[in-house]
């Protein structure tokens, strides 16, 4: 088989197979045309060498091939941001929950150095194995959707596009000034009642003899003292650096979405462990022998049941900001912000 | 400024013209390669790899026609403007003489 034969053959496996034996026949006469120009030109008689100089000239056999195929994509530049939206909403939400998966692992072992470890690393695996397989999905389903509606346009609004409907950035990515400060206030005062005046949380009976104290919260509640250290911490300095910013940009709120998942973490093994309310009818009665018996049980429920109560609404809301924090950053809305 | 990006830019710029350019030289038949010649002939340097795809592409937007011959114990395809592409060819022209006439303007 000679030169052209074999370069024509090599462009053909590129190509379709309906259009393949047109093309090739096209590309065949090409080159015998530029060698008969090329041996009239340099006076001689067609040879290998002169060969190999005219293929040299027309390219390597997979461009020239890529030449008469369409631009192929598997997720195509239409469908791409969207595809990159839903990859980021979905790899943040995979995080979050790995996050909250490591924290209920680790409440569940002994913390010893090596099972920590031992706990990271099966997380991660199991992190990185999700990451994966949500990766081939997500891609596998964009890439039907390329494949069966190539035409398909997300953002074609154009006819009912006004620009009167652009959101508003400021009002978006801005820090409220005082709910910053607030918090920064109370979460301080959390923590300094918690960490050195654990005492004051519960009740007091001052009577002739002395006074009496009935603590609302158990020990239990005392042991995740560094988790609550650690995560109301981040959070300060979470408020600090975005009234420094004065608005929200794409790292505080990876911070805070990090902050809010570790908060859910602790929430929901804080509801799964051990009672946190002390405080029982019996406790009650014994303290104040005057509290009628029905009372001393609705006030015993009543803290029990709020404390159950604010776990729940911190899983709720914090779930809702990650959610309302992975939506605005995929808008590329925190971003551009900055400028 | 890279030679890369010179090129790329360069490319740009005459990509659209090479087809104004091809469908004007289509009013007879004429192969592939004689095409070639004659453009490069007339200072327009259009290489293989460019040409070829094009004219199929006109080919199936219906604005060239082609049919094989056999010349000299070889196949040729030759190619020619279509009634679709005698009809844009001088619309294209009247485009192209406004954009000169404003970038003659912008660049002067």
């Amino acid at each position: 088989m000679n030169l052209i034969d074999r370069y024509v053959r090599e462009i053909g496996r590129r190509l379709p197979q309906k259009s393949r034996a047109d093309i090739e026949k096209e590309i065949r006469s090409a080159l015998e045309d530029m060698l008969e120009d090329r041996s009239k030109q340099e006076d001689r008689a067609v040879d290998e060498e002169m060969t190999v100089q005219v293929l040299k000239e027309y390219g390597k056999p997979e461009k020239v091939a890529a030449s008469y195929l369409p631009e192929r994509y598997l997720v195509g530049p239409q469908l791409f941001p969207t595809f990159w939206m839903v990859l980021r909403i979905v790899f943040a939400v995979l995080s979050a929950l790995a996050l909250v998966g490591l924290g209920i692992n680790l409440s569940h072992t002994d913390l010893s150095a090596g099972k920590v470890i031992e706990t990271l690393i099966e997380s991660l695996a199991q992190y990185l194995g999700g990451m994966m397989s949500a990766f081939g999905n997500i891609v596998l389903v964009f890439a039907l959707i390329q494949w069966f509606a190539p035409g398909l346009k997300f953002d074609d609004k154009e006819e009912e596009w006004s620009p009167r409907d652009l959101p508003e950035v400021e009002e978006s990515d801005q820090v409220s000034l005082a709910g910053s400060i607030a918090e920064i206030v109370l979460t301080v005062v959390g923590l300094v009642i918690f960490n050195f005046y654990p005492e004051i949380i519960g009740f007091y009976s001052f009577t002739g003899k002395g006074s009496a104290f009935l603590p609302i919260l158990t020990q239990a509640f005392f042991n995740y003292l560094p988790w609550i250290n650690l995560l109301w911490g981040l959070q300060i300095g979470l408020n600090v650096m975005i009234l420094q910013q004065m608005r929200w940009q794409t790292g505080t709120r990876w911070f805070s979405i990090v902050v809010k998942a570790g908060e859910m973490a602790l929430a929901y093994v804080m509801l799964k462990g051990p009672a946190l309310v002390a405080l029982t009818a019996e406790k009650l009665l014994a303290f104040n022998p005057d509290l009628p018996t029905d009372a001393a049980q609705i006030i015993a429920t009543l803290f029990s049941q709020v404390i159950t109560v604010a776990l729940l609404v911190v899983i709720v809301v914090n779930a809702a900001e990650i959610v309302k924090g992975l939506v605005k950053m995929a808008r590329g809305r925190a971003a551009p912000a900055q400028a | 400024m890279p030679n890369e990006i010179s090129e790329n830019v360069t490319l740009e710029l005459r990509r659209g013209v090479i087809v104004l350019a091809v469908l004007s030289q289509l009013s007879g038949e004429r192969y592939g390669y004689s095409l070639l010649k004659s453009l490069s002939d007339l200072g327009l340097e259009v290489d293989q790899g460019t040409l070829y795809p094009l004219l199929r592409r006109l080919e199936s937007q219906g604005l060239l026609e082609s049919v094989w011959k056999l010349e000299e114990a070889r196949p040729r395809r030759y190619y020619v403007i279509s009634a679709q592409g005698k009809k844009l060819l001088p619309r294209l022209k009247a485009e192209w003489n406004s954009i000169v006439a404003v970038m003659k303007k912008m660049l002067a």
